[in-house]
């Protein structure tokens, strides 16, 4: 397998994912879902494998939502992808010309495609399109709708258009879901949609618009995938090693098992052009990249917090710098370290309040998860790696 | 191909042949893009690449290759050419605003080859025109899937930076969406650098180009490049030049000044010739001058305050800290922070950090020197190329060949091979070069460089093949650990014969094949043989045995002179003074008129201190050959380490009227006989007439050797910088040389960098501070001078 570190790969080469997609097919069969995971962990070839290999009885539309600016243009994308997958390209498919038809996408040439019928609303015309579809399927059949970078489409036009309209398309594809018990979506992006609810909330939002979407969080990889996917990469790019095992466990493992990353590093080898690629070239390596020039821009994670945590910036800036020094700690030992005043008074309620939800808050941005024993620890070694040389 | 194209800013003009023939470093990297972009083309993965490197560095000439092999890989596989299609943007795509403009330029690009793309790019525009913008608008995306159809479109575009700006974050929204949801393209893009819109996170394209930086050139590269260019002009005289020590040492001052940027180097080589590569100083003003406009269109770019920001950079020449660079251009602390940052994100400056201040200075010398020579007419670019040709110069140690005798295997073109070794400084470069790429394991510039110290004989035949076998076999760190043991085996006595090991070491592989060919056709007699071997062990630093072989040549014939002498030079070699005078007395004794015993023994007299005996010896050499001037100068040497300044200037006359006649051979490099001097005036200087120095200086003047005193002067400083010399008799030493030579336009740079290394020795603690008081080509020669960041962790640095 060659490295192709943000390219789009073959179903093949998304390595490691069978059983997570086999979960999603699952839970897909009952529910919708949100997947979730911070940027480059993989959620769209995620996605592209599971449109690119679904079960006969599914028809799956994907769409990258990110440059979506307003209500009308998102229903405008829909119906260009509905339009490119049933019937696109001079080809009819069978049980769809009826909906074609009524969309007025039958017989003469098309000057464009652009939402056909100005006098409907966007609204209108999402329901229109979707109730139409869902009139052509068979009882088995099942439609999936793929939104990837909802939550950027929902924040611009929130930006945009207003909160209202943002809340208005939120609440619309969640009675969509509840009408059409054969449409299933998947929602993914690279901020997460609670940030953007929260947004709203603060301007009167009262619904729960994915709470019919249970969260599937993206792991990285398992070990054993990790380290067999850096070995494919190693001998694909023809990278000679000195122990094929120990430099892919070694690069897999410095990584937190993320594949992005793992094609990155075997990219990154390639380029040094050694003769020979030991471990200790690995971890060369990775100083250059993650401490000295940070290429992989971990700073991110440091801003993030001051762009997201408000107030509470200082407060989730030092529950992190105090675990990356530790291998661990408990909300107890956080507490103390983090919240005892310095004239030796009690702590508030409030306060614990505060370092409560901080900590909740830092668990669902990926910062922090919490181990076996319940104490919380970085959740990327990576994050940490950096975090340890800019603040430790 | 004499008339073959060139193209130092157009690489896209140059045919495929032409891109190949002058094509070094990359090999790995043009296949690697070749491969993806089939791949992307058969397969669904889709490959996105970002070559990323300044400007010049060869960008256009690799994607332009990249190119003509797909239209190969067409011919060859013609299957190919239904699954691929190409639109090559123009490298400078103007004006690209949206979206819609982009998928514009686009099937313009695709229109050229395709009828289908042409009709859609027609179609699009006739939308725009018989309807509205906003409608071909929301056709763009779909018009160029059709126009792909089941294709994969390779999308190559220059200067991606200026492409996304124009794009805005919404088109780029569009585009990577385009791209997430067609699957349909693959990319070949460039930039001089990274740019927030690849490198936020928070921006559509973040990770999602696999990058590769392009390097600069190595100074063997450059002079493969160079050759190659000669090569495909039909200047064999010049190809064969830049493969002698000379000729990279004329390249290696290039380097020095100019960097390893290949657009430098393609612009040199329609300015050299073999001559005027000798004398650098014309060729080089003329790529100066053709360089020029470029330049200046490049500060067109920027606006008034950048560029005033700019121009006093160049005429201050060292880094700056923001505080000084705002009040010299009469702006605001905040706003000259603010412009520097833009002009290092753009490319123009750099920054090193001293403690807590940044300082700022241009980054490419090249663009300062250019703009330095409008304003001062190329004077500081003319002085420092002067020192930079002495500095790196190879040294002409013709004199030391008389040490072989008369054997009648060293001819004359073996005496040439002997006079192109190289000095102790430049061997010191290589061979930090040579521990630079083993450490990043770079088998073939290590093998190139391991070549060069052959050649110039810093490695004994049998220790390069040591070090080759232990590269071949991908055992780097093996080859590094060899060499370290090498060099610190070799004995502090030798040090001071250091130049003529590197004499006979370069010798040896040479004679070893002539000796072996001998042997075979049995033109040898076995004196000749065992005197023969003797030199090879000797070259091969096993002095010992050698002395055994030329005894074994003695006993079989005891007036073997030949053995004789080089018996003296081994033991000499091993630091035995006395048993080496005898071994010379006895070359004396058989051959009176053998100037290289004489001269030799002359040498062994005064290493010994034995100044008298020595000065006899020298007077006799002298006698012999009085125009080899450096036995005149040993014995002006000698004179003065006896005190006797008058006899010192009196053969010092004679030595520079040699060495200025034009029909007297360079014997011996200059520069290195004026060291000589240097060194035993270190520790005298304070002793000395008053009038003594000044008298020798105006010798120098009229011999015109003042870049030779200059170069004497900074590979001294170690010297001066030790700690067994005193701080006040250091600056005692600085105020000697600025109070005689403060106003010699030559010297001004070598005292500054005098200056420096003496604060420094003061204030040790201050180095980086320091350096940054000098331009960046003067701390590179100091920092070699000194032997800084060449064997530390900076030249092993892997990123």
């Amino acid at each position: 397998m060659r490295t192709n570190p943000g390219g789009i790969l073959t179903p093949d080469e998304v390595v490691g994912r069978d059983e997570l997609i086999a979960d999603l097919w699952d839970r897909l069969d009952r529910y919708s879902v949100q997947m979730t995971a911070e940027r480059r962990m993989g959620k769209t070839s995620v996605v592209n494998k599971m449109v690119a290999q679904h079960p006969d009885n599914v028809t799956a539309f994907y769409w990258d939502l990110e440059d979506v600016g307003s209500s009308e243009a998102l229903v405008q994308e829909i119906f260009a992808e509905v339009y490119k997958v049933l019937g696109g390209f001079e080809q009819w498919q069978g049980k769809f010309q009826q909906f074609l038809k009524n969309w007025g996408l039958g017989g003469e040439k098309m000057v464009g495609v652009s939402l056909p019928k100005p006098e409907m609303t966007w609204h209108q015309h999402l329901k229109g399109i979707v109730e139409d579809l869902y009139s052509q399927l068979d009882e088995q059949d099942r439609l999936l709708f793929c939104f990837d970078e909802l939550p950027l489409a929902i924040n611009n036009i929130r930006e945009n258009q207003g909160a209202r309209v943002a809340m208005h398309v939120l609440d619309t594809l969640r009675s969509i879901r509840q009408e059409y018990r054969q449409i299933r979506m998947i929602y993914t992006g690279s901020i997460g949609l609670h940030h953007v609810i929260s947004e709203l909330n603060k301007q009167g939002y009262r619904n729960a618009p994915t709470n019919d979407m249970p969260r599937i969080d993206i792991e990285p990889l398992t070990e054993t995938d990790a380290w067999e996917l850096a070995q494919d990469l190693l001998i694909g790019e023809e990278i000679a090693v000195e122990g094929l095992e120990e430099v892919s466990k070694a690069i897999a493992m410095a990584v937190d098992c993320i594949p992005f990353y793992i094609h990155h590093s075997v990219a990154s080898l390639k380029e040094l052009r050694l003769k020979v690629v030991t471990v200790e070239q690995v971890e060369k390596m990775l100083q250059v990249v993650v401490e000295q020039s940070d290429a992989w821009k971990m700073n991110y994670y440091e801003d993030r917090v001051s762009e997201y945590y408000g107030e509470h910036k200082n407060l989730a800036l030092m529950v992190l710098d105090k675990l990356c020094t530790r291998e661990s700690l408990s909300v107890e030992d956080l507490r103390s370290q983090v919240l005892t005043p310095s004239d030796g008074s009690v702590i508030s309620q409030d306060s614990k309040e505060i370092l409560r939800s901080t900590l909740k808050l830092l668990e669902q941005d990926h910062y922090t998860r919490r181990n076996s024993a319940g104490e919380y620890q970085f959740r990327f070694k990576l994050i940490k790696r950096y975090w340890q040389q800019q603040r430790g | 191909m004499a008339d073959a194209i060139i193209s130092a800013f157009t690489p896209s003009l140059m045919s495929h042949q032409e891109l190949e023939k002058v094509f070094v470093q990359r090999e790995w990297l043009a296949k690697e893009l070749v491969e993806k972009i089939i791949l992307s083309a058969t397969t669904l993965a889709k490959h996105y690449a970002l070559l990323v490197g300044m400007r010049g560095i060869g960008k256009t000439h690799l994607v332009a290759l990249v190119y003509h092999r797909l239209l190969k890989e067409f011919t060859v596989n013609p299957a190919l050419k239904d699954k691929l299609v190409i639109a090559w943007l123009r490298e400078e795509e103007w004006g690209v605003d949206s979206w819609l403009d982009f998928v514009n330029r686009i099937l313009r690009a695709m229109a050229d080859d395709d009828p289908k793309a042409a009709a859609l790019w027609a179609e699009l525009r006739r939308i725009a025109v018989e309807h509205s913008v906003e409608l071909a608008a929301v056709n763009a995306s779909r018009l160029l899937r059709e126009a792909i159809g089941d294709r994969t479109l390779l999308l190559i575009m220059e200067n991606l930076d200026d492409l996304f700006k124009g794009l805005g974050l919404r088109g780029q929204q569009q585009f990577r969406s385009f791209l997430q949801e067609e699957k349909c393209c693959t990319i070949l893009a460039t930039t001089p650098g990274l740019f927030e819109d690849v490198e936020s996170r928070e921006k559509p394209f973040f990770g999602s180009f696999n990058t590769r930086n392009l390097d600069l050139l190595s100074v063997p590269e450059a002079i493969e490049l160079l050759e190659k260019i000669a090569t495909l002009g039909g200047q064999e005289e010049l190809a064969v030049f830049l493969r002698t020590a000379e000729g990279r040492s004329r390249v290696r001052a290039v380097h020095h000044l100019a960097g390893g940027n290949p657009r430098v180097y393609m612009l040199f080589s329609q300015f050299i010739s073999r001559d005027s590569l000798d004398s650098l100083v014309q060729a080089f003003m003329k790529m100066l001058d053709d360089l020029t406009p470029y330049y200046q269109a490049r500060m067109k770019e920027l606006s008034n305050q950048q560029r005033k920001i700019v121009e006093l950079l160049v005429d201050r020449r060292q880094p700056l800290m923001v505080k000084e660079i705002a009040g010299e251009c009469f702006i605001d602390a905040g706003t000259a922070g603010s412009q520097l940052r833009v002009l290092r994100q753009i490319g123009y400056v750099e920054a090193t950090q001293d403690g807590r201040d940044s300082l700022y200075e241009l980054r490419e010398v090249l663009m300062r020197l250019c703009l330095e020579v409008k304003k001062f007419r190329g004077r500081w670019v003319e002085l420092i190329l002067d020192f930079l040709k002495v500095w790196y110069r190879p040294e002409q140690r013709r004199g030391l060949l008389e040490r072989f005798g008369d054997s009648k295997l060293i001819g004359l073109e073996d005496l040439r091979s002997l006079a192109e070794s190289e000095d102790d400084l430049v061997a010191k470069i290589c061979l930090c070069e040579l521990k630079k790429f083993l450490s990043i394991q770079n088998a073939e510039s290590s093998l190139q460089t391991l070549e060069e110290l052959l050649d110039m004989g810093v490695l004994s035949d049998g220790d390069c093949e040591k070090m080759k076998e232990f590269i071949q076999q991908n055992k780097f760190i093996e080859a590094l650990e060899y060499l370290a043991q090498k060099r610190t085996q070799q004995p502090e006595h030798q040090k001071s014969l250091f130049h003529f090991n590197l004499c006979l070491h370069g010798l040896g592989f040479l004679l070893e094949e002539k000796f072996s060919s001998y042997k075979r056709a049995n033109e040898i007699t076995p004196d000749e043989s065992e005197t023969l071997h003797g030199i090879i062990l000797s070259s091969m630093g096993f002095h010992e045995k050698a002395i055994a072989s030329y005894e074994r040549a003695i006993e079989i014939n005891p007036d073997k002179h030949s053995a004789w002498n080089n018996r003296g030079i081994a033991l000499e070699n091993l630091g035995r003074h006395e048993e080496a005078i005898v071994s010379f007395g006895r070359v004396i004794e058989i051959n009176p008129d053998n100037y290289s015993a004489w001269h030799n023994n002359g040498y062994c007299y005064f290493k010994w201190k034995k100044c008298e005996q020595a000065l006899e010896c020298y007077n006799s050499a002298t006698k012999i050959r009085p125009n080899r001037y450096n036995s005149w100068h040993c014995k002006g040497v000698t004179y003065f380490v006896i005190q006797n300044y008058v006899a010192a200037f009196d053969s010092w006359q004679q030595t520079f009227s040699y060495v200025q006649d034009p029909d007297v051979p360079r014997y011996c490099e200059v520069s290195v006989m004026i060291q000589e001097f240097i060194e035993e005036l270190i520790p005298r200087f304070t002793q000395i007439p008053a009038d003594f120095l000044p008298q020798v200086l105006a010798l120098y003047q009229q011999a015109t050797v003042l870049n030779e005193l200059g170069t004497a002067l900074i590979k001294t400083l170690p010297q001066i910088i030790e700690s067994a010399f005193s701080n006040t008799t250091a600056d005692q030493w600085l105020a000697l040389w600025q109070q005689h030579l403060g106003h010699e336009p030559a010297l001004q740079m070598p005292l500054r960098l005098m200056t420096t290394a003496i604060a420094y020795k003061n204030t040790p603690d201050k180095q980086k501070r320091l350096w940054l008081g000098l331009a960046k080509e003067e701390r590179s020669i100091l920092d070699q001078a000194l032997g800084f960041n060449q064997e530390d962790g900076k030249a092993n640095a892997i990123w």
